[in-house]
């Protein structure tokens, strides 16, 4: 009883141990948070020594910002829901994933320079179906539609696909199972991220509705920006937009997509 | 419209594993993910829990009443929930720094997780220590004490002993509970399994398989698992042949 009780104790110690030897690093980190579950923009992949690896056009654009900043990246992952939330507690710095700038976002975070635009909204749907979804006003009559919980393509459900009833997700991947199990009838999603899915599962196709213009997408601080990092994160997207970088970025993304999926 | 799991490999089918070997890491990490995960929050769980389960035995009211308290609020309250509060709440208070161990593991969202996790557990766990303190007979702790012994030292040298055959099966049973609870903290972007299917999901868009994957792989450490309990079990009640 009691060697088992000393034991128990050892080993809680050594547990302890191992958590408590935090080691400082060399260079000042900056936290910058996304969702790494949206694929070209951020996303996980393994690398050459089968490390997990944060990629996409959001990911390089960020590495970018913390290089010019003079500071090592560190990457928080989580939902995109949460992002806001995290911003706003401070434990990241900033946040890069295919964020558009709207008045109810910026009463909670400050936003940079647009640096990239995709391509406007797309509807998800079976492949089958493609042709019937053809108008945001009549189309959706009593139909389910599936987005991400807290993004603008919730918004665009709510308030113009006239008669549609929101089935908001926090995953993108739930969402489509959703769709390819037939319980709900479609999905908006960004273009790139649409065109993706319905290219890699032969069910699913782009509804020929057409959803207005793209946003584009901003890098988000904290409201106030009370670390001054606006200043630098606008001069780099301006840097990278002008040296047309973000192209490069977004094929690069789209090709380790492309390898991700074999 | 009809739809068969196992025509051909369409990417949201059930049984599409073309994703392995590529991405069997992740399940390989996830595995080792929720073990330590699991296997820690039970182990730094038992020391609360027996102190709640004597609390709930107590004589001193207030002492009781606050076991009987923590065992109920932590009982009658989702895990996800629990989960969200301590991540959320109390580690927004207490700074836990990034940083890697094992290569894979940031103690940053494990060490919330294990003492969410570990919480949450102790409530069960007092609740398994006290029903196998109950179930030891009553004249135990009656002959301890007229032998002499102090009302700790019979709970101590008598009792106790015998209630830890009562109680380490069901502790083990526990374990299996919480590998499967564990998948809860996905949620939150810890590394287990359930979290390594999800983005191994997003990743290769093949959107079912990962997750069929990964059910298969805990069936493979529970089922296992609580057949040698069973075992366990039977060879501790050979004693009580009376």
């Amino acid at each position: 009883m009691k060697k088992l009780i000393i034991l128990w104790m050892a080993v809680l110690l050594c547990v302890s141990a191992v958590a408590c030897t935090a080691g400082a690093s060399a260079k000042e980190k900056i936290t910058f948070a996304t969702s790494a579950d949206y694929p070209p923009f951020e996303f996980i992949v393994l690398d050459e020594n089968n490390e997990q690896k944060y990629v996409g056009i959001d990911v390089s654009v960020a590495s970018v910002i913390a290089d010019d900043l003079g500071k090592e990246l560190s990457v928080m992952n989580m939902d995109f829901d949460s992002l806001m939330a995290a911003l706003q507690k401070g434990d990241a710095d900033f946040v890069l994933a295919a964020i558009e700038k709207t008045p109810e976002r910026l009463e909670a975070a400050d936003f940079s320079d647009p640096y990239y635009t995709d391509l406007p909204p797309m509807v998800l749907v079976k492949a089958d179906k493609a042709a019937e979804f053809n108008d945001a006003a009549t189309s959706f009559e009593g139909k389910s539609v599936g987005a991400q919980t807290g993004t603008t393509k919730a918004e665009i459900v709510t308030n113009d696909l006239t008669g549609a009833n929101l089935v908001a997700l926090t995953s993108v991947n739930d969402l489509v199972n959703q769709l390819v199990y037939d319980k709900i009838d479609a999905v908006v999603l960004d273009g790139a991220v649409a065109l993706q899915y319905a290219q890699s599962n032969d069910s699913l196709a782009v509804a020929e509705v057409s959803l207005g213009e793209a946003y584009p997408y901003c890098v988000a601080v904290q409201k106030g920006d009370p670390r001054n990092l606006l200043p630098s994160i606008n001069a780099t997207i301006a840097k990278l937009l002008s040296e047309d970088k973000i192209t490069a970025f977004a094929a690069e993304a789209d090709a380790i997509s492309d390898q991700a999926i074999e | 419209m009809e739809w068969n799991p196992f025509e051909g490999m369409s990417p949201s089918s059930f049984f599409n594993f073309s994703f392995l070997p590529k991405y069997l890491s992740f399940f390989v990490q996830g595995v080792e993910y929720t073990l330590l995960l699991s296997v820690v929050s039970v182990a730094f769980a038992v020391l609360p829990a027996l102190l709640l389960a004597l609390m709930r035995l107590s004589k001193w009211k207030p002492v009781k009443w606050f076991g009987g308290a923590y065992i109920a609020a932590f009982r009658s309250t989702p895990l996800m929930v629990q989960l969200y509060i301590i991540y959320y709440g109390l580690f927004s208070v207490i700074k836990v720094p990034s940083y890697t161990i094992f290569g894979f593991i940031d103690i940053s969202r494990f060490i919330p997780g294990v003492v969410a996790l570990a919480l949450n557990s102790s409530a069960y766990v007092a609740e398994i220590i006290r029903a196998g303190i109950l179930a030891v007979d009553a004249g135990q702790m009656e002959a301890a004490r007229s032998l002499g012994l102090s009302k700790v030292k019979s709970m101590r040298l008598v009792v106790l002993p015998q209630a830890i055959k009562n109680i380490l099966p069901a502790l083990a049973n526990e374990l299996v509970t919480m590998v499967k609870e564990s998948s809860i903290c996905s949620i939150l972007g810890m590394a287990e399994l359930i979290w390594g299917a999800k983005t191994v999901a997003n990743t290769t868009y093949k959107t079912l398989s990962p997750y069929v994957l990964a059910a298969f792989v805990y069936f493979l450490i529970n089922f296992p698992a609580s057949k040698g309990i069973e075992a366990i079990e039977r060879r501790m009640r050979r004693g009580d042949r009376r």
